[in-house]
Parts: structure tokens; C-alpha cells; sequence
């Protein structure tokens, strides 16, 4: 499915190092894209995981007991193996959790490369929004400052929708999973959500037409259990996971993750001035695990539950995650009463087959309470 | 009990450690911890009313309420400590927090479950600088109404005014405690106490500077323990450091410390929760603590008197390098090697702390580049780990002996964890 996607990505990669415009790295759902492009510069979200090599390279910056993700992201600065982490000219951080700003800490002392930072409360209320939105006008002026143009009203507004229409083909291919007339695999769906992370957006629109047609091809097949998938994001590099899952039985038709449909979920205000609009959309955003927001969180995950007609809830998490490791036992508590919920703590290092039988056994009573 | 006199209590818990019973203000604050938990209890039943702490948090606005703040964290180390009872640690387990989460974290909670404390009226998070820390806030609401005062990383204007709004918020969930507004008269008085208290204790560092020290690490440590949450009333509390620093003031005059003066000194930096038995250990290896860099932090800077004293005090907040990256930490434990005269530095990074384990390899490459040695422990509040860190720290302490400058031009000495 969407081979088209795959050859823009490899196209995309091979051109990289010739573009002209700077490539400005993050992480984070948190940063405005729009705001980057309107600088004049390429965005690109990093989100690589799933190598227990390169595990190991960041643990020796950030010591043993950091999730790996985090360390991830050290070990491919200090090692080639990723050609946007290569080719990267400045990074922008949020201070969102301990690990991430161990990072943002780490590439400052180490790497010779501008670092960004964007500050973000932990709840999410009128005062910190004030508080957040100076740090989006914070950002804009850094990046005018450092690329030496200027970002207008104008240049953010044709972002904006831009952008707006690339989130649309996005919530379409999501309003597809959850119905029983198509099958959009988990691990397809990630190759829509790495092309996002890497592609300009206008060529993402040039295949809006190819990505519906595509995934209406191929039939509906009963037999996979339906995942709500929360916690820890499953990044590029790691699909071996959800490759699992499916030849498990189960299928992961939504992911509440950071690299999920809260990432893509509302649309900005185009009728409203550009930053305050931008500060709007970003800030209210379902928040993610690191914030002291966990009634929102649950409800947001109920309702995506019964909305994607999911049939179990898998919380994911990465070794050393604080968020997601209490918010298990959280979801647990409450939802898994009556929905059932699978726990799995795992690495880069993992045995993946040792995970099968869980996973297996876990299918085998969602489909006898069925 | 006479507190500055009396000695059964520090005979019956510690007998083998190395209080410095001699000092009347070192006896007194060893009374008022162990006997914290009665004290509390007896007060609790005359209808006073606790605010649980969890998270650095200025307590003045807790007094000025005449409420009583009690630390969640050190009630469940000394829990842990005193009883030596690790159920409350699987009992934190069952209940929320995971295997690798911090143990200080696991001691709150845990202690709360098992009711080693009395239950607070309300339970505060504040000065919530972690991961670990906010998340806990979430399962305590199980136990007690729990409030929340986020602080933002960053000292921009914008961050400023959330500060204020949210200490503001903060002292409206207290007032709900009290039953009555807490009025800034009364918070001032508070502060003013509070500033007196922090004032002696930045005495005491200056006389912890002096060579050689007026006092060994560990009751340094007791020292500065928990002067802001509770151990007693403020003003009484005062009346304690005072004798305590014309004690310390008195040997620095007439040099008479206990301490031998061929002591190579360190200060710890990191956790400010540290084991008792690891400063017997320091001493044994041939060194001697003179400063704690995560406790120093709650005395460093003053809160101004002079104007809006709930934005002053927001503002005070705003200072901790807790709530700083790494670099900023860097520059905090610089000085205070420079101030104190050490020679290297003992980080604490403990186990389950992604915050300060995150920052260690940083920090110990930036210290390196001063040419100041730091060893990196992953300490976990309990004696097991004793026989684990004899050896690298008597290696550290021989390393300090020889010159440190010749050794950061070495190779070898590679930043690593």
C-alpha cells in the first residue's frame, strides 16, 4: 500500500544534502511547523527508534537508566546512520519530559549546532497558555534572527493552510479506520506518519488522491482484533513491533501517541491571527503523558476507543518512562474494569517473540469476551 | 524531653554514627527529627491541621495559614531509615509508581499508605521539577485533595507571570484549608523568619569554608536537613541555629574541630537526600563534606521583603537550579566548589532520577574541563549499596590525592558513566 509515499521518501533522502534551504530538526508535537517553513526553512521531525546499537551509543552520554528513544536521539548525532540527522543545520526542543531535556541539554554541550528551546507547562491552563504562546513569539523572532528573513502574516497564513490541508487528507485516512469497509494495517499507517515527518507538504498533497484510493483497495479482514495503541510513541525504525502485533491477529486501528492522531486531530483557525492561532491549535492539543493532565488524557482515550470501535487497549511503554510506566497502572485502575487493557514494558534490546505470547494470549480474551 | 540536652534517642537509632553530640544545636535538630512523627501526631490530634509536601515548595505561606508543612519525602526516608521497613517501598509499588522510579518517591508514598505520618488535610506538589514527581501527584489524589503548582523551566517574562498566577493559585487551595484568607502581613512576617533562618544557614557555609571544617559532613547535613518543613515552630527553630552557629563559630575561632585538617574536601551535588552511613564512609576514605549543593539551594538567595511579597516569593521559586538544565546546574556547582574550597565533587545521581542521572555525564564533562573530578553514584536510599560504592569512592579519594590538574590533561579521563 502507498508505494508512491515510499518512493517520495527515498527521493526526499537522496536530495537532501543538495537542498538550499536549512533543515531544522524536532521532536516534539509541540513545534509549529508552519512557523518553520515561513522562516524559510525545512522542517523535519526526528523519530527514530527500534536499534539497540544505537541504545547503546546514547547510554554513554546519558547514562543507563533514560528511555531509549531519548538515547536514540544522542546516538544518531554522534553516529551517521540517519541522513536527516546528518544534514541537520538547528534543532528546537519543548521542555517536555526529564529525558527530552536531558537530550536538549546534552546536544547543547556537545553538538555544534544551534539549539532552540521551546518551554511548555505541565498543565494546561489560561495562565500557561499565555505563557506558551510567548514562547511561539520567542521562536518566531529566533528563527527570523537566525535565517535572516523575515516571517510575515501573509507567509504563516498560506502555511497555515496549507497545512490545514495536509491534516485533512490525514483525518481522512483515520475516519477510514474506523469503519469495517477497509484495511489500513498499523504498520502502512506508519508510513503515512513518516511522510508527514519528512516530506514538504506540497508533495503530500500532489498524493491525496493515490493515499484514499489506496487504502480502499484493500478489503476488510475481520479476523484482526482492533488496538487502541497509548503510551510511548512507536518510532521509524521500530515497526518490527507492530509487524508483531499483527501476526498476532491484533491490528492497531488508532494510536494515541505523539506521533498520533492528537498530532493531527484540529485543524488551526484560519480566520484568526496567525501566532495566536498557531498557539491555539498546538497548546490545546489532547496533551501527552509528561503532563499532570491524566483525566483529560482518559477521556480522550475513551472516546477514542468506542469513536475507532477498538476492541482492546495496548498501553506501550519504554523502559525508564515515568509518564506512561504510572500512567499504566492509571489506565489500569480505571479503564481496564471494563475494557481490556495489555500492559507491555519493553527496549530496543527486547526479545520481540517473548512478547508474541502475551500478545497472543491477550487476543485470545479479547475474542472470547467477544 | 530537653532537645538540646537529651541523647537517648540518637543512642537508641544511631548508636555507631557519628553525631556530634558535643553541640548542643546538633543534639536538638537530631531530637526533633527523630521525634518528629510523635510530635506531629499529638498536634494533629489537638486539631492541628498538615499540608503534605511533595516537591520543594517555600513553606511560609504554610505557617502564615498556621498550618503545618510536613515533607512527604523526608517523613518516608526517615521512615525507611528508622524502621528500616522496605514494605512501605513495595507498597508504593503496588500502588502506582514502578521498579524504576525513584526510591525517595517510593518512600512518600509509600509512608502515606502505611500511615507512618498522619494523613494531610491537603496534599501539595510544588516545585515540581520531575517527571516522577508530577505523575505522583496524580495517583496521591487517591488519598488526599491534592494541588498542583506547576513551574515553568524557563525565566522569561511571560514565565514570571505564571509563576505569580500560579502561586496565587496555591495559596487560594491553603486558604480553603484555613478557612480564612492568608493575608501578605502574615506572609511577610513569615518570610522574614524564613530569611533569618536561611541567612544562618548561609553563615553556617561560610564557616564550612574554613579549613578545617567546624564540623564533620554528616552533621552538616543534619543541619540542613529540613529546616523550612517542619521540625518545629519557625521561631523556635531559630533559636536552635542560632546556638548551633555560635557553636560552629566557636570552634573556627579556637580551632577546635573535630575535624582533622588533612581532609581532602568534597561536596555532594545532585540528590539532596543522602544516606547517613555514606558520610561515615567519606570520612573513612580520608575526606570530609563541606557542601551539599541540592539542600544549599533552598538557602541560597533571599526572598526581597521589599514590594509584592506573593510575587517576590514566586519569584524565589523561579531560582531554584531544580527547575534549571544541566548547564545551568553546572554553573550552581561550580560555584559552590569555588565557595567551599572543595576539591571534587560526589554526584548523587540516585537511581530512578532521569532528571539528575540524565545531567551527570554532562556535568562531570564540564567539571572535568575546570579540572574538578566528580564521581558519579547511583545512590538508592538504603544501606545495601554500601559495599558497592566502598571501592570506587576510596578509588576517587585516592585519585584526589594526587594533583587533579595533571589529571584532566589524561586521556584516560574520559567523561563517562
Amino acid at each position: 500500500m502507498w508505494a508512491g509515499l515510499e518512493e517520495l521518501l527515498k527521493k526526499e533522502e537522496e536530495d537532501l544534502s543538495a537542498k538550499a534551504e536549512p533543515l531544522i530538526g524536532y521532536f516534539c508535537s509541540y513545534v509549529p511547523e508552519e512557523i518553520i517553513i515561513a522562516s524559510g526553512a525545512k522542517p523535519v521531525r526526528l523519530c527514530r527508534g527500534g536499534d539497540n546499537y544505537y541504545t547503546t551509543i546514547g547510554e554513554t552520554y546519558l547514562g543507563e537508566s533514560i528511555c531509549p528513544f531519548a538515547k536514540i536521539c544522542v546516538a544518531y548525532k554522534v553516529k551517521p546512520g540517519d541522513p536527516y540527522f546528518k544534514n541537520l543545520d538547528a534543532v528546537i526542543f519543548v521542555h517536555t519530559c526529564d529525558a527530552m531535556r536531558r537530550v536538549a541539554d546534552t546536544w547543547k554541550a556537545n553538538f555544534k549546532i544551534p539549539v532552540f528551546e521551546l518551554g511548555l507547562p505541565r498543565v494546561f491552563s489560561t495562565e500557561g497558555y499565555n505563557y506558551f504562546e510567548a514562547e511561539i513569539i520567542l521562536l518566531k523572532e529566533t528563527l527570523e534572527a537566525w535565517t535572516g528573513k523575515s516571517i510575515t502574516i501573509d507567509k504563516l497564513s498560506r502555511n497555515i493552510r496549507l497545512y490545514n490541508r495536509v491534516r485533512k487528507i490525514i483525518l481522512t485516512l483515520y475516519d477510514l479506520r474506523k469503519t469495517s469497509c477497509v484495511e489500513i494495517k498499523g504498520s502502512d499507517f506508519a508510513r503515512v506518519l513518516k511522510a508527514w515527518c519528512y516530506l514538504d507538504k506540497s508533495s503530500f498533497l500532489s498524493l491525496d488522491a493515490e493515499l484514499i484510493k489506496d487504502a480502499k483497495k484493500v478489503p476488510f479482514n475481520q479476523n484482526q482484533t482492533r488496538l487502541l495503541l497509548t503510551g510511548s510513541l512507536v518510532a521509524f525504525g521500530d515497526e518490527d513491533f507492530l509487524h508483531l502485533l499483527e501476526d498476532a491477529g491484533c491490528n492497531v486501528v488508532i494510536e494515541d501517541t505523539c506521533l498520533g492522531y492528537r498530532f493531527f486531530e484540529n485543524l488551526v483557525d484560519e480566520t484568526k491571527e496567525p501566532i495566536q492561532a498557531l498557539a491555539e491549535r498546538y497548546y490545546w492539543q489532547t496533551p501527552c503523558g509528561r503532563a499532570r493532565e491524566w483525566e483529560k488524557r482518559l477521556r480522550n482515550i475513551r472516546r477514542l476507543f468506542y469513536e475507532f470501535r477498538a476492541q482492546g487497549i495496548l498501553h506501550h511503554t519504554l523502559k525508564f518512562c515515568d509518564s506512561y510506566g504510572i500512567e499504566a497502572y492509571l489506565l489500569q485502575k480505571t479503564l481496564g474494569k471494563d475494557i481490556p487493557v495489555l500492559v507491555v514494558d519493553r527496549d530496543y534490546s527486547s526479545d520481540l517473540d517473548r512478547l508474541r505470547t502475551r500478545i497472543e494470549a491477550f487476543n485470545e480474551v479479547i475474542l472470547w469476551r467477544t | 524531653m530537653d532537645h538540646f540536652t537529651d541523647t537517648a534517642l540518637i543512642d537508641h537509632y544511631f548508636p555507631k554514627l557519628r553525631v556530634d553530640r558535643k553541640l548542643q544545636g546538633i543534639r536538638a535538630l537530631f531530637n526533633l527529627t527523630l521525634n518528629f512523627n510523635s510530635r506531629l501526631t499529638r498536634i494533629r490530634a489537638q486539631g492541628g491541621k498538615i499540608v503534605g509536601i511533595n516537591g520543594f515548595s517555600p513553606t511560609e505561606a504554610f505557617y502564615a495559614g498556621g498550618l503545618i508543612p510536613v515533607g512527604l519525602g523526608r517523613s518516608g526516608v526517615f521512615n525507611t531509615i528508622l524502621g528500616g521497613d522496605n514494605n512501605i517501598v513495595k507498597l508504593a509499588e503496588e500502588n502506582g509508581l514502578k521498579r524504576d522510579n525513584c526510591l525517595r518517591l517510593k518512600g512518600s508514598l509509600g509512608s502515606l499508605i502505611a500511615g507512618s505520618i498522619p494523613l494531610p488535610d491537603l496534599i501539595v506538589c510544588a516545585g515540581t521539577f520531575c517527571d516522577n514527581q508530577t505523575k505522583m501527584s496524580e495517583l496521591l489524589t487517591q488519598f488526599a485533595p491534592t494541588h498542583y503548582m506547576d513551574v515553568p523551566t524557563k525565566v522569561t517574562p511571560a514565565a514570571r507571570q505564571m509563576m505569580q498566577a500560579e502561586y496565587r493559585k496555591f495559596l487560594f487551595e491553603l486558604e480553603k484549608v484555613v478557612g480564612q484568607k492568608i493575608e501578605e502581613k502574615d506572609l511577610l512576617r513569615e518570610v522574614e523568619i524564613e530569611n533569618k533562618l536561611r541567612s544562618l544557614i548561609q553563615e553556617m557555609y561560610r564557616l564550612m569554608a574554613t579549613e578545617p571544617p567546624p564540623l564533620s559532613g554528616l552533621n552538616f547535613y543534619i543541619a540542613q536537613l529540613s529546616p523550612f518543613d517542619w521540625l518545629g515552630d519557625p521561631q523556635e527553630l531559630l533559636k536552635v541555629y542560632r546556638i548551633l552557629i555560635k557553636e560552629i563559630k566557636n570552634r573556627v575561632i579556637k580551632g577546635t574541630s573535630q575535624v582533622s585538617t588533612d581532609r581532602i574536601r568534597v561536596i555532594i551535588a545532585g540528590n539532596g537526600t543522602i544516606n547517613f552511613d555514606l558520610f561515615d564512609l567519606i570520612e573513612d576514605l580520608g575526606g570530609t563534606v563541606v557542601g551539599i549543593e541540592g539542600r544549599y539551594a533552598l538557602v541560597k538567595n533571599m526572598i526581597d521583603v521589599k514590594g509584592d511579597i506573593i510575587n517576590n516569593v514566586a519569584e524565589w521559586i523561579l531560582t531554584f537550579p531544580h527547575r534549571a538544565g544541566a548547564l545551568e546546574r553546572f554553573q550552581g556547582i561550580l560555584e559552590m566548589v569555588k565557595q567551599q574550597k572543595a576539591s571534587g565533587v560526589i554526584y548523587n545521581a540516585c537511581w530512578g532520577c532521569r532528571h539528575l542521572s540524565g545531567a551527570a555525564n554532562i556535568i562531570q564533562g564540564l567539571l572535568a574541563r575546570e579540572n574538578i573530578p566528580m564521581i558519579i553514584l547511583d545512590l538508592a536510599n538504603q544501606n545495601g549499596h554500601k559495599a558497592q560504592i566502598t571501592t570506587r569512592l576510596g578509588a576517587f579519594f585516592e585519585m584526589l590525592q594526587k594533583d587533579a590538574s595533571s589529571l584532566s590533561k589524561n586521556p584516560a579521563f574520559i567523561p563517562m558513566y
